[in-house]
């Protein structure tokens, strides 16, 4: 019986899952798998000039095929797992895992972070226009949602919907890149400042003070004009400005570690500094950085979009969310499309940031737990 | 409210009494009560003397919206911004002489004037009935100062062009009784255009400031006295400006103005405005985005439109390649279909331009001249002859050097519609194979890359002219001036230089004709900028405010005729 | 107490100046100046340079610096070419308004989020719990100038121009053009009116944050030994919670009353923008956008202070609450 289980999942991943009864999953790596495949079924004309043709259609195509392919050796690994009759994860952050998977809504977060990615690389795929292709510039301007333009077209005459996949990427890269940033930065100075104490913790701090209690409006706008605003420039900045508070946190964090038997044991066995902080303190102090990271996501995007509201964030033809909102502002009475589309794109997407971030605080945290 | 604001500087001046280092602080203060009390007391009186005429389009309240702010209020020595000028000319301040719709020379604070027989000293005869908000008199000293004051180059007048072929001495202006007042001048075209712009200040009141300290003085933004038909009754910065009608203006120039008061606003925000004017808040809605035109309409407001003084173009850096070649920026002209630009970016409601010269000026020359209408494949024609082919089928065309066709295009951050100008022209280009990168420019950051003549850190960019109406485009375009801001081409014609220097002089205008038309000629053939249009200027009026006719002078032009429709008020 | 209070606000005397050097040093670096902006067509060279001088533009960084610093420590800001007037009138005049837009919607975020966050600890994990969660991430995910101008169109525009409903609210501003004509209870309304769209986006975006920072410390509370106490001596279950709980529940929750004080002065730019309110926002955002370098000093000197000062008071405040926090 499990011998055959294993067999379908060859042909069609997901189904072995199904059979045994882990339904959520089994649906998941169903759908998944036969809608990207649909999908490069849909779009075979593009395949053809895919190999040649700009990297990201390349990438969409690899996404998709890795993604299949990926889904496929996960449902089949998982079968043969299961028939040895192995529990699925490490020991260490199951307990979280599973209360982080009781919350539904944390799920439906992830799921939709998820489905967010996976649209932003297969954009070249999805969308059904060019993004930057214009139409008929005196026919074709401000028109009204319809079939053929699903969340109608801009000032441009572009189409709204493949402006809003494609600005999917900006959107979603610059709150990676720049929560990375920020947290690289904000957890090795919180760390280190909590660790060795004293001065150098005060004049670390103190540091930190000052770039908190700058007004970082202020910041964002003399560096976006010293520099062009590139997206690269847009990533720094806002990733340099937003570490301090993971700082703080961090120290916080490291204060109390600090004191536990277990680092005073590791002290006490006369194990370097470095090698406690790096080995026993810093994995420890992790959880709330990873709260404070993923809801970091949503305030980025929050925070690029109010970049481009001031005109001050990615430049055209480049358009991420904000700036979509921004371009069609004016028009809001006239072409609501327009603005409120992205908008609630931003909406959802930090939204999903969100709740993923309360569900592993909810997780993390003792306290939330019955 | 003016009672707390009055509370307020004396609280400001008690402020500065404790630690008695901020002298100049304290005169501000102590000037701003004074002028403010005199006025109050001045138009109290006049209230009482003057009743209301008896017609039902006396009364009410006009609020008017703009994005902006009066920048330099009522300081008319240092204005170089639209709406603060509007005000100064035509609700708070008097200039000598008003334009009617054709342009010519009205009286206003003038009731006469008239030239020697050489022109060479031009005499006003003012109105003796004309008094400043105080109670003081409008005299011919009041003329005489501010003159000197804008001429003295310490004031920094942002318009000294207004005054070049008049006398700058100290005894050029020459007052000869209260009210007769005459200044030195050298024959040129339209000589009265100065007149028309430059509001009078009061003596009285300025005269003792250092025309360098002018730009500071709280006259411009906190207390202005003025003259006008409508008297400041307050000023929140970024919020609103509020005039009341002023009742002892001249019977002869048409009394006191229907409306009771006249608030201006800022509202930063473009959906906010027309939200207003839709929903009732705004009765003037200053400056309409082409793309909200049909919102107004829809929304029960009249739209009026106007053809403004503003020209949109494109300038090449012609101090860098490819741009030195003519033929380049020829062709890049040709490529560029300005009627669709017309079309979508504003929606119609606007002209192609073809040069400088806009169609309200008496010598505009309509329709292109020889090849200069669109025409991608003489573009391609004349880039093939200038040495630019596409040698290796990348679509993009190469120099016999193998550098590519390639040039940023630059505009400011925050103006839609030149973003959109740059992406649809990124796009024409594209298809005759020039690869454009567009790029946005904070303003400020823009200004210091364009205008310093050390720096110029630009290929191409779109920006814009105000012209006045006696036109002088040396600026622009003059090979003298390659130092100055404004040369963005910074190119050379022996031609331009001298039509340039002759039309200004030449006063005949039939004599002058022809050289305008050669003018406007010799600009297609040099080809320093592609002009793109002059938009008209759209105004959303509400279904309840009477008598606003807008035209080139502006929207405020008849505000005195302004009146509320007593049923909606 | 006091001395902690003062030694702490010494200790932050060179945290301001810091932040404004800072300021001084990035603003210097970027690119454009205040008569980049001022020039026109046909001004001479000459008068372009005179009007650098005004600014103190035509001297070294340094010595701009320290006259600056000069300035500021005599009590003169200097003043502000884009509004043409002292930078403390500028700056007086925008904290009103700011004052009472951030104020109103402050105290309203924190009643709504500490009634919700109560309600959500006390019903953990139930539906109520769950929804009210979501639709507080709701709002607190939303840029702000985005729900701004969602409100204006629904609540202004379209109930007036398009459903013709009969009362509608007004787009913008702080006061009725007529303000000045109305009585007094007119008055009232008509700047309740104004300050409802603008108060309710703030109040959105600043609930979600404190509703869930007091559900997570009730929770807390609601496990401890005392009120088991008090709900085994039988009180009842209202009271449990509302007294005794929540009581200590919000000792953590007055940290955050400084965090978000210096709000309460800096304003919010995007919602002063869009709903054309004119406080401290606004007033900084266009200075910088003019190189109004006296202005943005002046306001990042008072936007650090309040900072300084928020943290300061929260921590004060954190002392009063708990006895168990003592200040030496």
């Amino acid at each position: 019986m499990r011998r055959s289980f294993r067999a379908l999942g060859l042909v069609l991943p997901g189904t072995p899952q199904l059979l045994e009864g882990r339904r959520r999953e089994g649906w998941l790596a169903l759908a998944t798998w036969a809608g990207v495949g649909a999908l490069l079924l849909w779009r075979r004309d593009r395949l053809n000039d895919a190999l040649a043709g700009p990297w990201d259609l390349r990438l969409a195509v690899a996404t998709a095929v890795v993604g299949m392919v990926g889904v496929w050796l996960w449902s089949w690994r998982e079968a043969r797992r299961e028939a040895a009759g192995k529990s699925a994860g490490g020991m260490r952050w199951a307990p979280t895992a599973n209360l982080f998977s009781e919350r539904r809504l944390a799920v439906a977060g992830t799921l939709a972070v998820a489905v967010l990615y996976l649209v932003a690389l297969l954009a070249p795929l999805l969308a059904p226009f060019d993004p930057g292709a214009q139409g008929d510039l005196v026919r074709e301007r401000f028109l009204a949602p319809s079939v053929e333009h699903p969340l109608g077209t801009d000032n441009l005459a572009r189409d709204v919907l493949s402006r809003l996949l494609y600005g999917a990427r900006i959107s979603l890269a610059v709150g990676l890149l720049a929560v990375t940033i920020s947290v690289t930065v904000g957890t090795t100075v919180g760390a280190v400042a909590g660790y060795l104490g004293g001065r150098a913790d005060a004049i670390i701090m103190r540091f930190v003070d000052v770039v908190i209690s700058f007004p970082r409006l202020v910041l964002l706008i003399a560096i976006v004009a010293v520099f062009e605003p590139g997206i690269l420039v847009i990533i720094l900045v806002l990733g340099l400005t937003l570490w301090p508070s993971t700082a703080r946190l961090v120290r916080g964090e490291v204060l109390s570690l600090r004191e536990q038997d277990f680092v005073l044991a590791a002290r006490a066995l006369g194990l370097p500094r470095r090698r406690i902080l790096a080995r026993h303190i810093i994995p420890n102090a992790l959880g709330p950085v990873i709260v404070a990271a993923t809801l970091g996501m949503g305030n980025t995007i929050v925070l690029e979009a109010g970049l481009s509201f001031l005109g001050l964030g990615v430049q055209a033809p480049l358009a991420s969310w904000g700036a979509m909102v921004d371009a069609g502002r004016a028009n809001l009475l006239g072409a609501w499309w327009i603005s409120t589309f992205p908008g609630l794109a931003i909406v959802g997407t930090v939204l999903a940031f969100n709740l993923v971030g309360e569900g592993l605080r909810d997780a993390l945290d003792p306290r939330h737990r019955e | 409210m003016r009672a707390v604001s009055r509370i307020f500087l004396v609280l400001v001046a008690w402020g500065c009494d404790g630690d008695g280092s901020r002298p100049g602080e304290l005169d501000a203060a102590a000037f701003c009560e004074a002028a403010i009390a005199d006025a109050e007391s001045f138009m109290a009186g006049a209230r009482a003397r003057l009743p209301v005429p008896a017609d039902e389009r006396y009364g009410g309240t006009a609020v008017v919206g703009n994005i902006a702010e009066l920048i330099s209020g009522m300081n008319a020595a240092i204005t170089s911004d639209y709406l603060s000028l509007q005000y100064q000319q035509f609700v708070n301040l008097m200039t000598l002489v008003q334009y009617d719709a054709d342009l010519t020379p009205q009286p206003y604070l003038a009731r006469s004037w008239e030239v020697n027989e050489d022109t060479t000293r031009l005499t006003f005869h003012l109105r003796d009935d004309v008094y400043w908000h105080d109670g003081e008199r409008t005299d011919a000293r009041d003329v005489a100062f501010t003159y000197s004051l804008v001429t003295d180059p310490e004031t920094a007048f942002p318009n000294p062009a207004f005054f070049d072929f008049y006398g700058r001495e100290a005894d050029d202006v020459r007052v000869l009784d209260d009210f007769t007042v005459s200044v030195t001048l050298r024959p040129h075209a339209e000589f009265m255009d100065p007149w028309r712009a430059l509001a009078i200040l009061p003596e009285h009141l300025l005269g003792e400031v250092a025309p360098g300290d002018i730009a500071a003085h709280p006259f411009g933004s906190r207390c202005p006295v003025g003259n006008g038909p409508f008297v400041f009754a307050e000023h929140r910065p970024q919020d609103r400006w509020v005039f009341e009608a002023n009742p002892a203006f001249p019977e002869e120039l048409g009394g006191r103005p229907f409306l009771d008061r006249l608030v201006h606003r800022v509202v930063p925000e473009q959906a906010t405005l027309l939200a207003e004017l839709l929903t009732g808040g705004l009765d003037l809605y200053i400056d309409v985005p082409t793309y909200q035109a049909g919102q107004v309409a829809e929304g029960g407001a009249i739209l009026q439109r106007f053809a403004s003084r503003q020209l949109e173009y494109v300038a090449w850096n012609g101090r860098r390649e490819p741009f030195s070649d003519v033929r380049v920026r020829r062709a890049l002209t040709l490529a560029v279909d300005r009627q669709e630009l017309v079309e979508s970016t504003l929606g119609g409601f606007g002209r192609i331009a073809h040069s400088t010269v806009p169609p309200f000026h008496w010598a505009y020359r309509p329709g292109p001249a020889e090849g200069e209408a669109f025409d991608p494949e003489g573009a391609g024609r004349l880039l093939d002859e200038a040495g630019w082919r596409d040698r290796d089928g990348d679509g993009v065309r190469e120099s016999p050097e193998g550098e590519r066709l390639a040039f940023t295009l630059t505009y400011n951050t925050g103006n839609q519609r030149r973003q959109d100008i740059a992406e649809i022209m990124q796009a024409q280009l594209g298809t005759v194979g020039v690869a454009v990168r567009t790029e946005s420019v904070e303003p400020a950051s823009l200004a210091s890359r364009l205008f310093d003549p050390e720096v110029r850190d630009y290929d191409a960019v779109i920006f814009g002219w105000i012209t006045e109406f006696r036109m002088d485009d040396r600026d622009l375009l003059h090979s003298d001036r390659g130092a100055g801001p404004f040369a963005l081409s910074g190119t050379s014609n022996p031609r331009l230089d001298r039509l340039l220097d002759t039309l200004p002089l030449v006063v005949d205008r039939s004599r002058a004709r022809p050289l305008w038309d050669e003018y406007q000629r010799a600009q297609g053939e040099e080809h320093p900028y592609t002009f793109l249009f002059f938009p008209e200027r759209l105004t959303g009026v509400s279904q309840r405010l009477k008598g606003v006719d807008t035209d080139v002078r502006g929207e405020w032009t008849n505000v005195r005729g302004w009146w509320i429709d007593p049923d909606l008020r | 107490m006091i001395r902690y209070a003062a030694r702490r606000l010494l200790g932050a005397v060179p945290l301001v100046l810091g932040v404004a050097t800072l300021v001084f040093l990035i603003l210097s670096i970027a690119p454009g100046d205040p008569a980049s902006y001022l020039i026109s067509p046909g001004m001479s060279q000459e008068v372009v340079e005179r009007i650098r001088a005004d600014f103190g533009l035509d001297r070294p960084l340094h010595a701009r610096y320290l006259q600056w610093m000069g300035a500021v420590l005599t009590g003169d800001l200097g003043h502000s070419f884009s509004h043409g007037m002292p930078v403390t009138d500028v700056l007086v005049g925008a904290l009103p308004p700011t004052l009472m837009l951030s104020g109103v919607a402050l105290v309203l975020a924190f009643a709504v989020g500490v009634f919700l966050g109560v309600a959500q600890a006390v019903r953990q994990h139930s539906a109520l719990d769950s929804v009210l969660s979501v639709v507080a991430l709701f709002f607190y995910s939303m840029p702000s100038f985005w729900l701004a101008l969602m409100l204006m169109l629904v609540f202004s525009y379209m109930a007036a121009s398009v459903w013709h409903l009969p009362f509608w609210l007004p787009a913008s501003g702080m006061e009725s053009a007529t303000y000045d004509s109305l009585s007094l209870l007119g008055r009232l309304g008509d700047r309740a009116a104004h300050l409802v769209l603008p108060v309710t986006t703030l109040t959105l975006v600043l609930t979600a944050g404190i509703a869930r920072y007091v559900r997570g410390s009730m929770l807390e509370v609601i496990r401890q030994d005392f009120v088991r106490t008090a709900r085994a001596k039988g009180l009842p279950e209202v009271s449990v919670i509302w007294r005794h709980a929540l009581r200590n529940g919000l000792i953590p929750v007055v940290t955050l009353v400084g965090l978000y004080l210096p709000i309460l002065f800096s304003g919010t730019v995007f919602i002063e923008e869009v709903f054309a309110w004119p406080g401290m926002g606004r007033a900084l955002v266009g200075a910088i956008q003019a190189r109004d370098y006296p202005l943005v000093m002046g306001g990042a000197l008072l936007f650090s202070s309040l900072v300084v000062v928020g943290n300061l008071v929260a921590d004060l405040l954190y002392a009063v609450v708990d006895p168990r926090v003592r200040y030496e």
